[in-house]
């Protein structure tokens, strides 16, 4: 548990140096608000660091990842990421049906219940953003 | 009066009723479902009520949001599983009354409370927010800047385990908030070199993101239950008129204290509903009081009634002053944003029309969950079956469509990507979602009104404490960051 409050303590550290960098790129003028806001987050992370290096660690505490299942996570995560990025390639709909039958898959649902799932989600999709919204969705080579 | 009028006249027409009943539907069907909040099902309305007119939007929305209240305790209820936090509380006595095979009666119960409560939280809604209103009148840019600074240490104060964190979480919004044009200058801030985000984060794809991606990626990392099926209703989904009757004093009541806990930002759906749920016990006739726990009407009254009556009562503070007490009421905002509106006075005059016919559909609306609550159970029993297995893959794509719809770009796309990463830590470190959407929406208000201010009196820091609403809001400010040690030094005594 202590581990993960001292990382979010460093997460945090590191996102006030990004923007801390990106602030002394400013005009001068507009850089007051910014640093006032980036130093108040670092105050209060700093604040944390310290309180969490002085508690004592709880062997019995939970640190909100009992149960975490790394190959699941990171299949749905990385292929969430490739769904996105196809977008552009293959086109919006080809994308959205390989990426619902192949995560359905992935997720031990069976194959006829999975491509029968992402047909009707991509036509309800279909109907209610490209007929009735008009949202002109991206095409790659595919649709 | 006319604007309310013609409210009433104007959420009866066909296409704000379609609204309403389909709203609902969804609604109740995300509040079914385990797993999913009202917060992600109002986002990821946003996109779709984009081009619809301001009213029937924010109809939808409220639908929604309604609805999701309301549907948590049909999960509550038929599986014990409550579908949202808020319906925690209505499990206790709730799923009792199921194995005792009077879950029809538990349905009915929480439908009519839920009914009760949101019409008793409109009520305040039309009486209270024209006045508060009033009030935001008074306010100069000094006025904002303070209100900005209280609406952000309330939340941070009440909704997080942890305050720090709870400040944390509102400081990290704040400087998230300074990506884009500085207000004064126009000068380019934090963009990463891409010109969509001119105009600061793109607020949909990143709420899309908090609050919808990011639960996907927490149904994700844990074992897919097979759910169990939902039990069978094998009663009569109806209430005896004795049973209204006995249930009645206790909705009111419940309900008004649901509205208050739904104004005082931070307090929300579950912490209403646990009262709710003890003040039921508190009032009941003296011959029930021992039957709490075991199944009894009254113990799913009480916690339905405070949590649906939240809904009204948060939006009054949404719509005066532009502080959202929680996540929803926060998207909620950002949709009456999208909508070219802006929270406050305006919305009571030069708006009234638009703000009225959301109020009559507010009332509607809570009819609809009343009438569709009893009569759609069974279904939306089902919907509370389906697997997380599902929901994943089909949630992201709703995410990326719904985040890609509203500016038609790519880019908002891989803010929502990051931001459902984002939300996930947010979700794993326990800060707090809430605080950093409202850190978003009260950032640039803040600051414009301080750069305002010091600008307007050639930099004097002292102009800031120059008016008495200014003092009050600074005296909230620090009572509400007090709060919690006082709470604690008082439970410490007690004890």
């Amino acid at each position: 548990m202590k581990k993960l409050e001292l990382l979010l303590g460093v997460i945090l550290v590191l996102v006030s140096g990004i923007f801390y960098y990106m602030t002394f790129q400013l005009p001068e003028k507009s850089q007051i608000y910014p640093l006032f806001v980036i130093t108040l987050l670092l105050i209060l992370t700093l604040i944390h660091i310290v309180l969490t290096l002085k508690k004592e660690e709880d062997p019995n505490a939970k640190t909100g990842f009992e149960g975490f299942i790394p190959g699941q996570f990171f299949v749905v995560l990385i292929g969430s990421g490739l769904y996105v990025a196809l977008i552009n390639i293959l086109g919006y709909f080809t994308s959205t049906v390989i990426y619902i039958i192949s995560i359905l898959i992935a997720l031990r649902t069976d194959a006829k219940k999975s491509i029968l799932i992402s047909a009707g989600v991509t036509i309800g999709i279909y109907i209610v953003f490209k007929r009735i919204l008009r949202v002109p969705l991206p095409t790659g080579f595919l649709v | 009066m006319q604007d309310i009028l013609y409210g009433f006249t104007a959420a009866l027409s066909l296409t704000n009723l379609i609204a309403s009943v389909l709203s609902v539907v969804v609604g109740i069907s995300v509040g079914a479902l385990p797993g999913l909040s009202a917060a992600m099902g109002v986002a990821l309305l946003i996109p779709i009520t984009f081009g619809m007119p301001p009213e029937t939007a924010l109809i939808a929305l409220a639908g929604v949001y309604v609805g999701a209240m309301f549907g948590g305790s049909i999960s509550a209820i038929l599986l014990h599983t409550p579908g949202t936090s808020s319906a925690a509380a209505t499990a206790i006595d709730g799923y009792p009354m199921t194995l005792k095979g009077e879950a029809g009666k538990a349905i009915a119960a929480a439908s009519w409370a839920s009914f009760i409560g949101g019409i008793i939280s409109a009520v305040a809604l039309y009486t209270l927010s024209p006045l508060l209103a009033k009030l935001a009148l008074q306010f100069g840019p000094t006025e904002y800047f303070w209100l900005s600074i209280f609406g952000l240490t309330i939340i941070a104060g009440v909704s997080s385990k942890s305050m720090l964190k709870g400040l944390i979480s509102g400081a990290l919004g704040l400087v998230l908030s300074t990506i884009g044009m500085d207000p004064m200058l126009g000068t380019q801030r934090f963009i990463f070199g891409s010109n969509s985000l001119l105009d600061g984060l793109p607020f949909t794809a990143t709420l899309i993101g908090l609050f919808s991606m990011s639960q996907v990626l927490m149904l994700a990392e844990k074992v897919i239950k097979e759910r169990k099926e939902a039990e069978e209703v094998e009663d009569n989904i109806s209430l005896t008129k004795d049973e209204l009757k006995r249930i009645l004093p206790i909705t009111a009541w419940s309900g008004i204290i649901g509205t208050v806990a739904g104004i005082l930002p931070g307090a929300g759906g579950t912490i209403a509903s646990f009262i709710g749920y003890n003040e039921a016990k508190r009032f009941t006739r003296p011959e029930y009081k021992d039957k709490f726990g075991t199944g009894i009407i009254e113990g799913v009254a009480g916690p339905e009634s405070a949590n649906n009556a939240v809904t009204g009562g948060s939006l009054i503070p949404t719509l005066t002053l532009g502080i959202p007490g929680n996540s929803v009421t926060a998207i909620l905002l950002g949709g009456l944003i999208i909508q070219g509106l802006r929270p406050g006075p305006d919305l009571f005059t030069a708006h009234g029309k638009i703000t009225y016919t959301f109020f009559a559909g507010f009332v509607v609306v809570n009819i609809f969950m009343l009438i569709l609550g009893q009569l759609g159970v069974k279904y939306f029993a089902k919907i509370g079956n389906i697997s997380d297995s599902i929901l994943i893959p089909v949630i992201f794509t709703l995410s990326v469509i719904g985040s890609y719809s509203i500016a038609n770009n790519m880019t908002d796309v891989w803010v929502m990507f990051i931001f459902g990463l984002v939300g996930y830590m947010v979700n794993k470190l326990e800060l707090n979602s809430a605080a950093i959407v409202l850190a978003l929406i009260l950032g640039p208000i803040g600051e414009q009104g301080l750069r305002r201010t010091l600008i307007m009196n050639k930099g004097n820091v002292f102009s800031l404490f120059n008016s008495v609403i200014s003092l009050v809001l600074i005296a909230i400010s620090v009572l509400s960051l007090l709060t919690p040690f006082i709470m604690s030094k008082i439970d410490k005594r007690k004890e």
